[in-house]
């Protein structure tokens, strides 16, 4: 099994290499003056006045907990798919009974309006 | 292919034949995708430009077909600027962190019944993994700009894409409880015999609900806000300049290419025939037609990203509540129902499922 | 295998590497990436132990969904405030004790432990490597283990509930668009047809 994985660990050493040496490439022929117009932040015209890194809606967060959460649901759902065929219909009764759980946690998302953008 | 390698490399130390064959088998690869995405940015302003009633580029090359190549030159030629507020060491690591995961992904992808890098029994959940992991490259790309319209541009699709992965998940659980496996070439195996054993029948509320939050995850349109050139410029490459802007762009194109890959592969049967298994072909001239072949898998992926710049001269952009709306409530109770459907047929026996 | 060892033994340093960069980085956003770095690395590690899924699941959560929450928290502080903090605050004395009591913990869970397995032996040869690792996982979750799973719904359940309770806010006097009320409008009573009698000379 672990023989399988080796040609991954390749795949990824190669692409960081691609990625470097396009990077590289384009400090080498990119020529080009620095003026303190071209360095600073893109902004309309204006000169940037605060920093850019602000704080934002608590939405996201809460969008982000949710994912966590279903995340973690489909990483239930993965081995229960595949291995469909040894656990019988006892085994579907069970994610039946589960995903109704994570349903009626979807209803009540839904129905609080943590779903809602606006 | 790998029996040709290995006789090809035959003059090296044995031990190091385990590294050279995949070592080659990636290059090879990696040269297919680069100039993949380099005609895929030609077709798309073809596309488009056909859709237009215009001509398209037309200057570089006969009939244009260079112009790609002039373009990655341009590129590269240009300076790599790094803004002066900016984090030099994540600004310069962000569009590594987009172009790894979209290379690397490729790794598990069978493109026929042999080539293939990594044959791996949990291929879809390594693919969904390293989905999840391309979020990164958008972030830290607008965080290290510290450029308003960047971090803008991350924040929107950093959530965007979030909430299409789980859509994604789910439809990618739909397809293995039909499949059964994990390892993408036994799920192509298990949809053989001609068009109407392919799980986009059984599968198709899944299959529309893949496709979609695939354009969504690739920022294309019409889910483009994390660009959105007419609200926020550019997102969250707007710093970006040259070659740091070309991965980007090479990472975006890459993906599309590998969500095209995999639809085709879920659910339009890979490299399998249109034809196989009809009766009408058999023992005629044509017979050849129902042969497998990574032919078959070519013309599916460019129906796919024919759609993709389909979609995209057809449709406005969504506003981004809606975007969240279709996700969060559109697709992922879809694809809840169905895979509940698909329990019950299983348990009454209909379709490609089969109590063993 | 040496090839194996030589991996391992990157891999750990890297690992140890990126837990010390995690508390050393002045900057969290650096002290994030670490974290993502040091849960990548002992994915692969858990690899190289044979548990496939595991591995794969360790970075889909962790790194695809945990780590992006703690980015945006991270983010959202002010930096420049917290780096001039200095490195180690009035908590570490605390941290210390704690993490004291942990490494306690490990070693006599270690020795404990050692006494009835030992170490050198590996658990790959009981199973049975037909079958796929998450085939395995799968069928032992769905009928050994049902209980514990359920359990575990109802926590993700609870979890749903907490983090709604906690962190919703809604805005007051917002114009919300509400789809099924512009969907169900009766054109009649928005349009009013008006004879106007035309202006005589």
């Amino acid at each position: 099994m672990l023989e399988n994985y080796l040609p991954i660990l390749i795949f990824l050493s190669v692409a960081l290499a691609l990625g470097l040496l396009m990077l590289s490439l384009g400090f080498l022929f990119g020529r080009g003056s620095k003026t303190e117009a071209k360095l600073s932040p893109y902004e309309c015209g204006f000169d940037p006045f605060e920093d850019a890194r602000i704080p934002f809606d608590v939405r996201y967060y809460l969008v982000a907990i949710l994912f966590i959460i279903f995340d973690l649901e489909i990483a239930f759902l993965f081995p229960w798919a595949v291995s469909l065929n040894k656990i019988g219909i006892a085994g579907i009764m069970a994610m039946g009974i589960f995903l109704l759980v994570l349903v009626i946690g979807f209803i009540y998302e839904w129905k609080k309006g943590a779903l809602e953008w606006d | 292919m790998d029996e040709f390698l290995t006789i090809l490399f035959d003059f090296l130390p044995p031990e190091s034949i385990r590294f050279v064959v995949p070592f080659m088998k990636i290059i090879i690869l990696l040269v297919a995708l680069i100039l993949g995405a380099a005609f895929l940015v030609f077709f798309e302003r073809k596309v488009i430009a056909f859709m237009h009633q215009r001509i398209g580029p037309n200057r570089v090359g006969p009939k244009g077909w260079f112009q790609s190549f002039a373009d990655v030159i341009k590129l590269f030629i240009k300076e790599v600027i790094v803004p002066s507020n900016a984090d030099r060491f994540l600004f310069l690591t962000a569009p590594l962190l987009s172009l790894i995961p979209a290379l690397a992904a490729w790794a598990v992808i069978p493109l026929n019944e042999t080539f293939i890098i990594a044959d791996i029994d949990a291929g879809i959940l390594y693919l969904l993994a390293l989905t999840s992991f391309s979020v990164y490259g958008v972030i830290l790309a607008g965080w290290a700009s510290n450029s308003k319209y960047a971090f803008l541009g991350a924040m929107r699709s950093a959530a965007q894409m979030v909430a299409y992965e789980i859509a994604m998940g789910f439809a990618l659980v739909g397809v293995l409880m039909a499949g059964g496996s994990l390892n993408l070439g036994d799920i192509v195996a298990a949809q053989s015999g001609g068009i109407l054993h392919w799980f986009w029948i059984p599968l198709f509320p899944l299959f529309f609900v893949y496709f979609i939050s695939g354009i969504a995850e690739t920022n294309r349109h019409p889910f483009d806000v994390a660009e959105g050139e007419s609200e926020i410029v550019a997102g969250f490459h707007v710093e970006y300049s040259g070659a740091a802007f070309a991965i980007f762009f090479l990472a975006e194109y890459v993906n599309m290419l590998l969500i095209a890959t995999l639809t085709s592969i879920m659910f339009l049967g890979g490299w399998e025939s249109f034809f196989a298994g009809s009766n009408y072909l058999m023992n005629t001239s044509l017979e050849f037609l129902m042969e497998p072949s990574i032919l078959w898998l070519a013309v599916k992926v460019s129906f796919f990203l024919f759609t993709f710049f389909w979609l995209r001269a057809s449709f406005p952009r969504y506003r981004y509540d809606q975007i969240m709306k279709l996700g969060w409530k559109v697709l992922i109770p879809i694809t809840i129902i169905w895979i509940g459907v698909e329990g019950v047929m299983f348990l009454a026996n209909v379709g490609p499922w089969k109590v063993a | 295998m040496a090839f194996i060892e030589i991996i391992f033994y990157v891999f750990s340093s890297i690992l140890v590497l990126t837990s010390l960069g995690v508390i050393l980085f002045k900057n969290p956003v650096y002290s994030a990436i670490s974290l993502i770095l040091s849960f990548i690395t002992s994915a692969a590690l858990w690899l190289l132990l044979q548990a496939e899924f595991l591995a794969i699941v360790l970075i889909l959560v962790y790194v695809g969904a945990v780590m992006v929450l703690f980015l945006f928290v991270v983010m959202m502080l002010n930096i420049s405030d917290v780096i001039r903090t200095s490195r180690f605050n009035k908590i570490a004395p605390f941290a210390l004790f704690i993490g004291l009591i942990i490494v306690g913990e490990l070693i006599t869970l270690i020795w404990i432990r050692s006494d009835q397995f030992s170490m050198t032996s590996s658990p790959i040869s009981v199973l049975d490597t037909s079958v796929g690792n998450t085939t395995l996982l799968g069928t032992a979750l769905f009928t050994d283990y049902l209980y514990s799973f359920e359990i575990a719904g109802f926590i993700l359940l609870l979890a749903i509930v907490v983090s709604i309770s906690l962190t919703l806010r809604r805005r007051e006097g917002l114009k919300r668009q509400i789809v099924s009320e512009q969907v169900n409008i009766d054109p009649t009573k928005r349009m009013k047809l008006v004879d106007l009698k035309s202006e005589k000379n």
